[in-house]
């Protein structure tokens, strides 16, 4: 995990137009998981556990290999980003996948009490999301 | 999907839902290229893209401000390079996703 500054040229602008005595950057939080492995959700490699890390995030930056060297071993075997992007991706909608439909049974159980509306409605919605992982 | 319905959403936390932000890791040899290569994976992706050398980088974490520079200077010709990828991109880009 690494707390960086937004180098923001405005900021600096703004200080010295304010003569502030502080200038203060505002902050982003970085947080570095394990690399996912094409059937990570299926248990390969250190599995997808260690997404619930990156459940709070605001955004996901995902570091694509481009550079080519032979020391630095590629699981796959060769330098294809887009190839990569794809078994991300994938693994990112297996585990959300997986989530739904843990969450949907309970909440169509508990939505059929009147008093549970929106755990009906939720259900539903989560029911759409789980459709469109699916395609 | 509503607004309404992105709020209920909200504390389920999926990870499909978030921005996404593309950092293209490229090695020394193709700083020059790096205007090139950040287009066509925009293009490729449809989403924003930063470019970064995580060897460079590496080599620079000690360094201050001036020696970069020089460092930046020496590995790549200033000629045909107008702008000098670095994480500070990344970071811009990331907090303007958030």
């Amino acid at each position: 995990m690494g707390i960086v500054e937004v180098k923001d040229e405005r900021v600096e602008k703004l200080s010295e137009m304010s003569k502030s005595q502080k200038t203060v950057f505002a902050h982003i939080e970085f947080v570095d998981i394990a690399g996912l492995v094409k059937g990570a959700s299926k248990g390969e490699g250190l599995g997808n556990k260690f997404l619930s890390h990156i459940r709070e995030c605001d955004a996901i930056v995902q570091v694509l290999r481009y550079f080519k060297d032979s020391d630095v071993v590629h699981v796959e075997g060769s330098i294809d980003p887009m190839r990569d992007v794809e078994i991300i991706n994938t693994e990112l909608i297996m585990a959300d996948l997986e989530q739904v439909e843990r969450l949907i049974p309970n909440l169509e159980k508990r939505g059929k009490l009147a008093a549970n509306k929106d755990d009906a409605k939720l259900a539903g919605l989560l029911t759409q999301i789980k459709n469109v992982l699916l395609e | 999907m509503s607004k309404e319905e992105l709020k209920t959403l909200k504390p389920y936390n999926l990870l499909t839902m978030k921005p996404f932000v593309y950092a293209i890791n490229i090695g020394q040899e193709d700083i020059s290229l790096a205007h090139k290569i950040a287009d066509e994976f925009m293009l490729k992706l449809q989403s924003p893209v930063a470019i970064v050398s995580a060897k460079i980088e590496s080599e620079m974490m000690e360094m201050s401000n001036a020696e970069k520079d020089e460092f930046i200077r020496e590995l790549v010709n200033m000629d045909k390079v107008t702008h000098i990828p670095t994480l500070d991109d990344l970071i811009t880009l990331a907090f303007s996703k958030v």
